[in-house]
């Protein structure tokens, strides 16, 4: 093992403080890549524009970005001669560039949530995927939703109701077969594995506590369920059980947009 | 200086009231408490505002009920074993 000398670490610190790559460094020291990358970790020399590693692609960038405007991600990967990963990791390092920043391809919308947009989100939450809200809002990607509802604080799987298998254990039957199929909910890869619940609307289930007197169900439940389902009504403006089944129904049966 | 019997007893004191304090908790009290107040905070006013608040009472109702079902799935563990 050789060992540094002063000289050789004044010399990696000026390098690596004007911008050059571990590569560069290690050629002018003659020494190995790994060597340079540990001794300036050590020093804690890093490179100027703060960033520890060179990227690949950083020359096709403003290219890049400019051709991904009007293309698709396929196209313009396919027109600079980059595989799938490449050219995400070229967008990756574009889109922290500042410079860069008006060439983004961000669709959102950067006004504020309106009420009857929020509600709507309410209404929809776990019951349409996150995809389908955003597009019917015109927000964008998933994305945008998913950071409202966190602005939301609410868990949206259980904003309309709770699981049939849940209802199932709270009520003690079995064989209950109530609820509607959700369209939100994890697929799996390539859709291949359902994992998509059966949703019991909490104003149903609130109907069946009620109107079945041989359930046992406990008083902090009963009111846990009255609740909700106050909470439903006020989100879809309806006003007894049949109309808010259809509201739900409706929000269902739309098709993927 | 305390001496070791009456810490002991302060301490027996301390759980007796933690345990008194979890036995009045009135889970039923709350969820009205939260239903009441996610009512009133849109009745007069439905703003983006009061539309969060109530989502947060609606979460904290929720979380009620998952804590409720997890609880009787301990239990039913707990009977079975």
């Amino acid at each position: 093992m050789k060992l540094w000398t002063r000289d050789e670490e004044q010399i990696l610190l000026r390098l690596r403080r004007r911008g050059d790559s571990v590569s560069q460094v290690a050629e002018v020291l003659s020494r190995s890549r790994a060597a340079i990358a540990v001794r300036s970790q050590r020093l804690g020399a890093t490179r100027a524009d703060g960033r520890h590693h060179s990227s690949k692609h950083s020359h096709l960038r403003k290219a890049a970005m400019t051709y991904y405007l009007t293309h698709s991600f396929e196209e313009t990967a396919k027109r600079f001669e980059l595989s799938h990963s490449e050219f995400k990791s070229l967008l990756t390092g574009s889109y922290r560039d500042p410079a860069l920043r008006h060439l983004r391809k961000d669709g959102r919308r950067r006004d504020a949530w309106s009420v009857d947009e929020i509600l709507f989100l309410l209404r929809a939450s776990g019951i349409q995927p996150r995809a389908w809200i955003a597009k019917k809002l015109g927000r964008g990607t998933l994305q945008s939703v998913k950071e409202q509802t966190e602005r939301q604080r609410l868990p949206t799987r259980y904003v309309n109701g709770i699981p049939l298998r849940w209802t199932r254990e709270l009520l003690g039957i079995e064989d209950l077969e109530v609820g509607f199929k959700v369209k939100a909910g994890p697929t799996g890869r390539h859709h291949l594995i359902d994992c998509r619940p059966i949703l019991v609307p909490w104003i149903v289930l609130d109907w069946l506590i009620k109107r079945l007197p041989f359930l046992d169900v406990p008083d902090h439940i009963v009111a846990i369920v009255d609740a909700m389902k106050r909470f439903q009504l006020f989100i879809h403006g309806t006003r007894g059980v049949e109309d808010t089944v259809h509201a739900i129904q409706a929000i269902l049966s739309e098709r993927d947009t | 200086m305390m001496n070791e019997k009456a810490m002991s007893e302060k301490a027996v004191a301390v759980v007796d009231e933690s345990k008194s304090v979890f036995e009045s908790f009135d889970t039923r009290g709350v969820v009205f408490k939260l239903r009441d107040l996610m009512t009133e905070v849109t009745a007069n006013d439905v703003t983006p505002e009061t539309v969060n608040a109530a989502c947060n009472c609606a979460d904290k109702i929720t979380d009620m009920m998952r804590l409720h079902l997890d609880a009787e799935r301990l239990r039913r563990r707990a009977k079975g074993m």
